[in-house]
Parts: structure tokens; C-alpha cells; sequence
């Protein structure tokens, strides 16, 4: 189910929202997020929620073993197999025919063939980002930051909620924890107008931006060997945006609805196309991941602590993991490791970098993740060394691009909202009555363009 | 004032205003699924479409429909406004929903014909439909049960006992995609529910209760939001995703032709599923001769297997004319009464295509007069020689050459949309559907 679909608009919705505020003791809300949510996840594949369940009770038992039991080998036991089980159920499912068939080319390489076979693996949706959560809470558990609850519903509640579910943010347990712990006294009315406009923005986000331009990009896309010179830097120039707008207009319905259930979720983006380097961009964009990146991966790595070249090395492989986390493909790696090699660039001549024009920094840095979003688009390197060579050779338009008008307006919006507005969480969500009516009318617009077509699907559902 | 604007702000918020509106939309929604779908509707398909679960036709009983701007199924398919060829349409249903002329007391008809789209010929003038056209040419009523698929012996009994049908003949019209399915005959077998609400609600009240259900089935604001956004996709605001759902060929005269992909494809196991379809015949044939029914076939072609040899330069050669060609023989062989009409539509296609005249309309998937003129008198040429139970009709002889002509309408003549329309030929957006198409390999 889709939070841009008309049965989540109409039918889960109301009445995930009018049961929960009909309950008023937490563990009856706890049990009603996590009932809902499994409905909510069910409707994809019904049969994924078991595996969903089982990493629950796995993660929930080893945090009642970190808090029984304080012997360092036993605490040990308690962090490492239910991390196993996780990263062993992410690795089946989504990196097990990547891995086979990378076996089979290299050993193609090799001349001494070998024959992996593949599997029809359907990856279950969301299941970078629940296994994420779960491992978050046993490290932080392990790592006495906080207390393991004991309460398997707050717990089942955490990580199947269905707002950050599918596609994020990467919640840990400790930044919801609080509002959990209050869930019986939260006030339906504190948060509900803020709530609203958190999914609102995010809505119009999605529907009128990102799938406006992806209704005008993907078909050009699709014949990518086709486009001209000019064709191929407005459909990479629209991908940005796409993917800016449909992921941050996700979170912030996936804030909202937070909200809306007295549940206050963090911020994962601010404002990325205006960071001016590539390492603030990464303190801007997918937030969540980043940090968790950061905390779980480069600082138990060593982080900035060691030689530079280690330094350099950490960061290299924190970003390969962090790209090909998005997905099994080569060219997430090399997506992942080109920003490694721009945050190790930066970081050994950033202070040259600071002394250009702010703009230029700006334009420039917005410029340098423009080009890895080609690998990062790309099915292939072949496609992705044709659209390069679209966008630096010159090819003239034999024919216009279907909608070209609307996507140079819709750009223009967006670069407009995603370079200079402030974003949802800079703004006081405190409208006055004609911004409202503005808000409502969109929100009508949303409506007639989710039921006149099929819901498209937010883009990191695949990741 | 600025008492009554904090008023307004506290109330006029976004907790109030957006939950307000989604319920606003949900009664609207409801409310209008109350509106007759005849007003959204551009044929009669859908504007007439049976909404309750009595056994009988497809639409809804004692109906009439007009329009003068209906158009082709495949242009609306493709959301190609301009390969529409705009036609007038008027098309009644009688007391059991099948496309009959408004029911008058009539005598027993001497055969009824069963079949899918093609029989029911909604996209021809109603005194062109193929029951009439047969009708005319052997003065016998054949009574158009078109829809009544698959067929199901238990209904044919029943409508053949409404009709006092005894003795008669049962036309069955085979359309070649057809063969990609899989034969059954269906037995009417009421649910439990169903046989329940009858007998609580009586048969009238339980027909009106489930079709004010099967009413509300249908969103009548989503059909209006749908057409809204294929408005918008006209390849100048947003590109036309639906243009994939129609494949456009060119004839070797120049015309443009429309298609459905999915008829062009070409049927895996093409002689498992002719062996299935004869030897459900043979079983349809012994149970019909039971109730006094002769079966007689009648095999159409689809548009692609006519027109795919015209194409200027075809990329998928067509290969449905050897398919039911072996169905055919295998009917004869059976001896059940067949009659292919795919060899006389190739050979009238070609001759008609020279003067931009077509057996099957260019923007839909079904044939026009022309075409059921030509099926109706290839009938009865072959028919005429065969002896059929209880058909008079065998009485007159086969049809000549020349009566086949004469039994052309005369305006058979170029459906070649006005100039204006004609100029979407250059047009970027169509011309490019066209080159994707071509890319595809599908056609040329």
C-alpha cells in the first residue's frame, strides 16, 4: 500500500487513526500500530511478514539479553547473532544472485568458469531499512546507550511502524523512545495541524513534482541512447529533482503521519541542493542513513581517529557499503565510491574548495552529485557510459521531448523550492486562512492525480 | 474584524480543512456513483453495460443508446484523439439485454447467433449487425445473443425456451484470438448467496439489490479524474503512456491502421489449442443435437491476420489464416457446418484497400458493415449448400460473385479521417509512437 494510493487515503488511514485515538492504555496502542502496520506491509506480500517478525523477536530476545546478562562474551553473543541473522536474511534476499552472478563473471575472467545458479528471489520491500532498525537498537542496546525495552509491543511497535516503514527514515530507538514511553498521554490535537501539513507538502511533493517530471523523463529514458545532447542534461537535471522531491516528500509524509499518531519522527533531509560542499551534502541528505553510516560503520572503523590514509580508506568503504546498500548492482558501488573519493578529496583540499565563490561552491557541488546520479540511475555502465556521452557529445533534437514545456517549468519550480525555499522543517507549519484554502486545493489536485492514474511508487521502496 | 480573522485561523486550519475535504470527497464519490455511466461513456459497452446478474445478455434490458461522436475502441485505447474516426452509433437492447432491435411481439427465431464483440456489432448500424444482415439474407429471424460467452448450455436451453426456440440452428461466431484461450463449456450454477437472496428478496428484488451494487462498483469521480489525465497526455503537456497500448501500422497505401498488440502476437502451441477448440466443438455440437440445436461455426479472422499482408512493411508475418484454416478442417472433418471467412476478408481487404475503402475500422478492432456484409454473404454461400435442422435457408442457393458485391453497403467507402486530422501524419508525437513501434520490431 502506497501512502499516495486512494486505499490508504481512504480506508487505512481513517481508520488506522480513528482506532488509535479510540484506545486509550499504551500497550492497546502499541498492539493497534503494530496490527496496522502488518496489514499495511501485508498488502504487498503477505507472506514477507513473518520474515519481518521473526527479525522482531530476534533483535527484541537479544536486547532482554543485554539487559540480563553484563558478562563482556555473553553481551558479545547477544550484539553478534542477532546481527548475523539480519545481515545474513538482508544478504539473502537482496545481495544472493548479485553475488552469484559477479562469481560467474570474474570467473569468466578468469578463464576457469564456474556456474552459480540464481534463485527467483523477490526481494521483500523495505527490508534494508527494518533490518537497519533492528540492528541500530542491539548496537545502541550493546552499546548502553539505551535501556533495551522489555515491553515486546513497544518493541514490535518501533520496528514495524507503519509510516518509516518501507522506505525510512532510519528511526533508532532512542529518538522515538520518549514519545513511545508517552503514547498513552499523547494529545491528538498538539501535533495534528502540524501533522497534516508535514503530509501534505509531502504529498504535493511526490504527486505534482517528482511525478510530474518522472512522467516526462522516464519515457526519454527508456530510449536514452535516442536523446540529444540538450534531451540528456534536462532528464538528468529532472532526475534530481525527481529524487529529491519524491524521497524528502516521503519522509515528510512519513513525519507527518508520525505526527499524526503523537510520534515524533527526525528529519532526513535538509535542504541537500544547497550545501556547498560534498561533505555538508551528506550531513544533508538521507540524513538517517548517513548517520547511521557514521555511527554503526565509519567510527567502529576507526573514523578520523587514525593515519589520514586510514582516515581515507574508512571513508571509501563506508560509502562502497553505503552505495551498495541502495542496491545490488555495481553501479550503486560505483556510486557509493565516487562520493567516498569526493569526501576524501574534499577532506584533504576542502579549505581550497571554501575559498571559491559560495555560489560556485554551490553550483559545484550540486554538479558533482548530478554526475554520480547517472551511475546512480543507470541499469548498466554501458547506460550509463552512453549518457555521458549524450551529455558531453554534441547531438542535436531530431524531435522535441513529449511535455519538454512542462518539465522546464516544473524545473524551474523545483529548483526554485529545492535551492532557495526553506524546507519542511524550517517552516512553522502555522498557515493563515488563503494558504490554507492554496493547501487544500493542491491537496484536490493530488487526489484527481492519484485516482486518474496508477500510484506510482515512491523511488527508495527499491532499495 | 481581527477577532473574526483569529476565529477563522483557529478554525480554517489544515487538521480541520484536509480530514474535511478527504470525507467531502468520499460523499461526493458515493453520490455520484448514482449517475448514469451512460454519460461518460463513449460506446455502448460501457454506457450500457448489464449492472445486474441476470442470466441473460450483456446489457441492461430495454435500452437504448445514441451518439453521434462514438469512436474505436483502439483510439481510446491509445488516447489518440486524432485517430478517432468519429461515427454515429444507435444501438438498443431487448427484454433479455442482447443487441436486438426494441422487442416487438416476433415469432420464433430460426437460429440465434452466439458469439463475443463481433456478434453483438455494436460498432455497425443495427440493421447491419451480423443477426440482421442473416436475417435479410435467408428471410429467417436469427436472433443476436452476442455476449453469451462462454458458452454455457444451460443458458442457451433457457434463452432458446424464452425464444420457443424447438428446432433451429445455433451460429457460434469464432474469433480468432479466441484460440489463445482455453475452451469450456460453462454450466450457470447460482452461488449459494445468490440462491438465498432469491428466495428472500424474490428474483426482481435480488436483481435490482445487485445491481444497485454492481452500480456503485464503479467510481464515477475516477473515471472523471482518468479522463482528465488522458486529457493531459497528449504528448505536448505530458507524453501519452497509453500510446504503447495500440501498435500503428501503414499500409502499403499510404492509410494508417491501428491494432491491438495483443492480437499480434502470435498464439504459443497454435495446434494444441486448434485440437482443443475442434474437439470442444464436437462436445458443444452432440450436446446442442440433443436439444434440437445445429451447431454451425463461423470463424472471423482478426484485423491483423487481414490487414498484417497489406502492411507497407510487415516485420511479424501473420500466420492466424493457417491456424483457422486447420480449425476449419477439422470441423468439416468432425462435420460440423462451418464456415471461415478469413480467405474472402484477405482477398476484400486487398481489393478494397486500393480505393482506401476497409473491411474492419481503422481506429477499433472490430469490423464495420462492410466486413459483416461480407461474413453474412460468404455464409450463405457456403451454408447454402449444406443442410442444416430446421434452417429454411438452405432452401436458396450460394451466393455468386456478384451478389456478393451487391451485397456490399455502398458506403463501404474510405474512413481516411478529414484533412485536418489526416495531417497527424507529420506530427512529431505520432510519428515517433510510430518509429518506437518500429524500433520494437513489431511492424513497419
Amino acid at each position: 500500500m502506497l501512502f499516495n494510493s486512494i486505499p490508504f487515503l481512504f480506508v487505512f488511514l481513517p481508520a488506522a487513526y480513528m482506532g488509535f485515538w479510540q484506545l486509550r492504555k499504551k500497550n492497546h496502542r502499541f498492539v493497534w500500530l503494530t496490527l496496522t502496520s502488518y496489514i499495511f506491509y501485508g498488502m504487498w506480500n503477505y507472506k514477507f511478514c513473518g520474515l519481518m517478525a521473526l527479525s522482531t523477536l530476534v533483535s527484541y530476545c537479544a536486547g532482554l539479553g543485554l539487559l540480563r546478562w553484563q558478562e563482556p562474551r555473553v553481551r558479545k553473543l547477544c550484539l553478534i547473532a542477532p546481527i548475523t541473522i539480519d545481515l545474513l536474511l538482508l544478504g539473502f534476499f537482496k545481495y544472493f544472485n548479485f553475488i552469484g552472478e559477479t562469481l560467474m563473471h570474474l570467473s569468466g575472467w578468469l578463464h576457469a568458469p564456474i556456474h552459480v545458479s540464481t534463485l527467483d528471489i523477490v526481494l521483500p520491500v523495505g527490508i534494508s531499512f527494518y533490518t537497519f532498525h533492528t540492528i541500530t537498537y542491539v548496537v545502541d542496546s550493546y552499546r548502553r546507550v539505551i535501556v533495551p525495552t522489555k515491553n515486546i509491543f513497544e518493541f514490535s511497535c518501533y520496528v514495524s511502524l507503519f509510516s518509516q516503514l518501507v522506505a525510512g527514515p532510519i528511526v533508532r530507538f532512542r529518538q522515538i523512545e520518549a514519545d513511545l514511553d508517552n503514547l498513552d498521554c499523547a494529545d491528538r490535537k498538539r501535533w495534528l495541524d502540524r501533522g497534516w501539513s508535514f503530509f501534505a507538502i509531502g504529498m504535493m511533493k511526490k504527486v505534482l513534482i517528482a511525478d510530474t517530471i518522472a512522467a516526462i523523463i522516464n519515457p526519454a529514458l527508456k530510449e536514452y541512447g535516442q536523446l540529444s545532447t540538450f534531451a540528456a542534461w534536462l532528464c538528468i537535471l529532472g532526475y534530481a529533482y525527481q529524487l529529491y522531491f519524491d524521497f524528502s516528500g516521503y519522509s515528510d509524509m512519513a513525519v507527518g503521519l508520525g505526527y499524526l499518531f503523537g510520534i515524533r519522527l527526525p528529519q532526513n533531509f535538509n535542504s541537500p541542493y544547497k550545501a556547498a560542499n560534498i561533505t555538508e551534502l551528506w550531513h544533508r541528505w538521507h540524513i538517517s542513513l548517513s548517520t547511521c553510516l557514521r555511527d554503526y560503520l565509519y567510527v567502529p572503523l576507526g573514523g578520523n581517529r587514525g593515519a589520514v590514509w586510514k582516515t581515507y580508506r574508512n571513508l571509501i568503504v563506508t560509502m562502497l557499503l553505503g552505495g551498495l546498500w541502495h542496491g545490488a548492482s555495481w553501479t550503486f558501488v560505483f556510486f557509493g565510491g565516487y562520493h567516498g573519493l569526493l569526501l576524501c578529496l574534499h577532506k584533504a583540499w576542502g579549505e581550497h574548495w571554501t575559498r571559491l565563490p559560495g555560489i560556485i561552491q554551490r553550483a559545484g557541488t550540486f554538479f558533482l552529485f548530478l554526475f554520480g546520479l547517472i551511475f546512480f540511475r543507470s541499469d548498466s555502465f554501458g547506460m550509463a557510459w552512453m549518457f555521458l556521452v549524450r551529455m558531453f557529445s554534441w547531438r542535436a533534437a531530431t524531435t522535441a521531448l513529449p511535455g519538454y514545456y512542462v518539465l522546464l517549468a516544473v524545473l524551474v519550480l523545483a529548483a526554485g523550492i529545492a535551492h532557495l525555499a526553506p524546507n519542511t522543517f524550517e517552516l512553522k507549519h502555522e498557515w493563515r486562512p488563503w494558504t490554507v484554502t492554496a493547501f487544500a486545493a493542491a491537496y484536490l489536485a493530488c487526489f484527481f492525480v492519484i485516482a486518474g492514474g496508477n500510484p506510482s511508487p515512491f523511488l527508495y521502496f527499491q532499495f | 474584524m481581527a477577532e473574526t480573522d483569529a476565529k477563522m485561523t483557529h478554525r480554517w486550519t489544515l487538521g480541520r480543512v484536509l480530514p474535511f475535504l478527504m470525507l467531502m470527497i468520499v460523499v461526493m464519490d458515493f453520490a455520484l456513483r448514482f449517475v448514469s455511466l451512460e454519460r461518460l461513456a463513449f460506446r455502448p459497452n460501457e454506457a450500457l453495460r448489464r449492472l445486474h446478474v441476470t442470466p441473460e445478455g450483456p446489457y441492461e434490458p430495454n435500452r437504448e443508446y445514441h451518439n453521434d461522436r462514438t469512436y474505436g475502441d483502439l483510439a481510446a485505447l491509445g488516447n489518440l484523439p486524432k485517430r478517432r474516426v468519429y461515427r454515429r452509433v444507435d444501438f438498443a437492447t431487448d427484454a433479455f439485454g442482447f443487441h436486438n432491435p426494441v422487442s416487438r411481439v416476433e415469432s420464433a427465431p430460426a437460429g440465434i447467433l452466439l458469439g463475443d464483440s463481433f456478434a453483438i456489432g455494436a460498432e455497425v448500424p443495427e440493421k447491419k449487425a451480423l443477426s440482421a444482415q442473416l436475417t435479410e439474407l435467408f428471410s429467417e429471424r436469427i436472433y443476436n445473443a452476442g455476449g453469451l460467452l462462454p458458452l454455457d448450455l444451460e443458458l442457451v436451453r433457457r434463452l432458446a425456451g424464452q425464444l420457443r426456440l424447438q428446432r433451429g440452428v445455433l451460429i457460434y461466431e469464432f474469433l480468432e484470438a479466441h484460440l489463445q484461450e482455453r475452451p469450456a463449456i460453462a454450466s450457470a450454477q447460482p452461488s449459494w448467496r445468490a440462491r438465498l437472496a432469491v428466495r428472500v428478496l424474490g428474483s426482481r428484488g435480488w436483481y435490482r439489490l445487485s445491481g444497485l451494487i454492481s452500480s456503485l462498483a464503479d467510481s464515477r469521480l475516477k473515471l472523471l479524474a482518468q479522463r482528465l489525465e488522458k486529457e493531459a497526455e497528449n504528448d505536448r503537456v505530458l507524453p501519452n503512456r497509453f500510446a504503447g497500448n495500440v501498435v500503428q501500422g501503414r499500409l502499403r497505401n499510404g492509410d494508417w491502421m491501428l491494432f491491438s498488440p495483443s492480437r499480434i502476437e502470435t498464439a504459443d502451441l497454435a495446434d494444441a489449442a486448434v485440437s482443443r477448440w475442434a474437439e470442444f466443438f464436437r462436445r458443444a455440437s452432440r450436446e446442442l443435437d440433443r436439444d434440437g440445436l445445429g451447431l454451425v461455426v463461423i470463424i472471423i479472422p482478426t484485423k491483423f491476420t487481414v490487414y498484417g499482408p497489406l502492411l507497407a512493411s510487415p516485420r511479424v508475418a501473420p500466420v492466424g489464416d493457417i491456424q483457422l484454416g486447420q480449425l476449419e478442417r477439422r470441423l468439416r472433418k468432425s462435420e460440423i457446418p462451418v464456415v471461415n471467412v478469413t480467405p474472402a476478408f484477405r482477398a476484400a481487404a486487398a481489393e478494397l484497400a486500393e480505393h482506401h475503402e476497409y473491411i474492419y475500422w481503422q481506429d477499433d478492432t472490430h469490423w464495420n458493415e462492410c466486413g459483416v456484409s461480407i461474413a453474412a454473404a460468404e455464409f450463405r454461400e457456403q451454408i447454402g449448400l449444406q443442410p442444416l435442422p430446421g434452417f429454411i435457408g438452405t432452401e436458396s442457393g450460394p451466393v455468386s460473385g456478384s451478389e456478393l458485391k451487391t451485397a456490399l453497403p455502398s458506403n463501404c467507402g474510405s474512413q481516411q479521417t478529414p484533412p485536418e486530422i489526416s495531417t497527424v501524419r507529420s506530427e512529431s508525437s505520432q510519428q515517433e509512437t510510430l518509429s518506437n513501434n518500429l524500433e520494437r520490431g513489431i511492424l513497419h
